[in-house]
């Protein structure tokens, strides 16, 4: 689904220094797989996601899409949600439409359906400012689920939301993805939250960033969090991030 | 789908008050007409002849300004064009009066361009600040559903241009009055505010109380159009 060959990537700061901020990444993403970056900050995750989707320009290297992927068909969930202040939350969901060729009411079925499914029906002429941070994220998922994308790409989605409020949203995430099996590839630097979702993780290493470990999950789905296996899982990811 | 509305006024006491000022203004010019022995006729026709030359000159400078502030606020561009009109902001209009009365006459588009000249800078630099100022995952938002033409111009450039707009609206036409009745007291153009003045000069009465009506109209548009919007623009991109 998407193959990523030796990619990397140098940033020109003001003072003329360059800082490389990957360095031959290498990565091969199944459909419907749900791959995880993990690693601390600085580590070149989100720049990668970035180059994925488009955002950033890679400075070498490949990424070649499978299936002929059109850029239409990707998402995108943001940290910090980036809704549009002065849009209500139906327009917001509506805004990943715009550039599909869809009907007034196919459009209208579509948001009021995402709209139903995250919970937000009752929401829909609110604005961003009247929200929780937790609801604001349920927009952000559902605009991006409401264009039917073939892959999600998700940068730290649920690292501004309280613990209550992200597993809750995890929960939904994760039965939405068993249900329509997009590809998604998350970044996150929680080892817990990696282990809960992935089917693989990458982990990353900074300065250059470069994928220090490859992990396969195993555990099987529910994952159940306070496993002996869960554990020791863990334990095996942390041995292999390094600040 | 219905939608929303933004509520500008607060309150019924919010409306109620804006009506007043509304009213005060055309009360304020029928006592003075009446106190100062001018038809009324005169009187409005010089207050509605300046009000329409600033509103075409300011209807004018938005359309440019906006223009002009989308075009060039980023890319290679910005660098020579922010400086450059940084200088001819500062460039005194009124030392080339004389240069456009003569090639322009005593006519209604001298004193519309100087108008338009004087009013489009604060409205161009705050427009400009406005743009610059976006967050960036607003526009990766844009870019990543593909939104163009049409639906990026109302969804995302005009929103995020409308505080920019209303903040340089107001500093613009606040000096935009100043050099309404200046302009036509230079050029000598029969009708407005600027005639009016010049006409009554040696009247201590008259010239005081137009002063102050001049006020009164300037803070009543302020109070009903300006601030509430200024309020509400704030409002309109808090997350």
């Amino acid at each position: 689904m998407i193959k990523i060959s030796g990619i990397n990537k140098t940033f020109h700061l003001p003072n003329g220094s360059r800082t490389h901020a990957l360095a031959n990444i290498n990565l091969e993403i199944g459909k419907g797989e749900f791959f995880i970056l993990l690693g601390p900050s600085g580590c070149g995750k989100s720049t990668l996601l970035r180059i994925i989707c488009g955002l950033e320009k890679a400075s070498g290297g490949e990424l070649i899409f499978g299936e002929s992927v059109k850029s239409t068909e990707m998402s995108f969930v943001f940290q910090q949600f980036a809704l549009l202040p002065w849009l209500s939350v139906y327009e917001n969901v509506e805004l990943s439409l715009l550039a599909k060729n869809l009907s007034e009411t196919d459009r209208r079925t579509r948001i009021n359906a995402e709209l139903e499914r995250l919970r937000l029906d009752k929401f829909a002429h609110a604005y961003p400012r009247e929200l929780s941070g937790g609801m604001k994220q349920r927009v952000g998922i559902a605009r991006a689920f409401a264009t039917q994308p073939k892959i999600i790409l998700m940068d730290e989605p649920f690292s501004e939301l309280d613990s209550f409020i992200a597993q809750e949203l995890r929960e939904v995430l994760l039965d939405i993805w068993l249900k329509e099996k997009p590809t998604i590839v998350m970044v996150t630097h929680i080892i817990p939250e990696a282990l809960e979702l992935a089917d693989r993780i990458a982990v990353m290493t900074s300065r250059p960033g470069t994928i220090e470990k490859l992990f396969t999950n195993d555990l099987a789905r529910p994952r159940a969090k306070r496993s002996p296996e869960f554990f020791k899982f863990e334990d095996e990811v942390l041995a292999a991030v390094k600040p | 789908m219905r939608r929303k509305r933004f509520h500008i006024y607060s309150s019924r006491w919010h409306l109620i008050s804006t009506i007043l000022f509304i009213t005060l203004p055309f009360v304020f010019l029928l006592f003075f007409a009446e106190f100062a022995n001018l038809t009324r006729a005169e009187l409005f026709f010089d207050v509605s002849t300046s009000f329409v030359r600033l509103l075409i000159a300011y209807i004018f400078s938005v359309g440019l300004a906006w223009a002009w502030s989308v075009w060039c606020f980023r890319g290679k561009l910005t660098n020579i064009l922010l400086p450059l009109f940084d200088v001819l902001q500062s460039f005194p209009t009124f030392a080339a009066l004389p240069i456009a009365t003569f090639v322009w006459g005593i006519s209604n588009f001298t004193v519309i361009f100087f108008l338009v000249f004087t009013i489009i800078w604060p409205i161009f630099f705050s427009i400009v600040s406005s743009l610059k100022l976006v967050k960036h995952e607003w526009e990766e938002a844009v870019q990543i559903y593909g939104v163009t033409g049409w639906d990026y111009f109302r969804t995302f450039l005009l929103p995020v241009s409308i505080p920019g707009l209303i903040t340089g609206s107001i500093i613009g036409l606040g000096e935009g009055w100043e050099a309404l009745v200046a302009t036509e007291i230079i050029v000598g153009l029969k009708g407005g505010l600027g005639n009016f003045f010049q006409t009554y000069s040696q009247n201590t009465q008259i010239t005081i109380f137009g002063i102050l009506g001049f006020l009164v109209l300037i803070f009543s548009i302020n109070k009903i159009i300006w601030l509430p919007l200024l309020e509400w623009s704030h409002k309109y991109v808090e997350e």
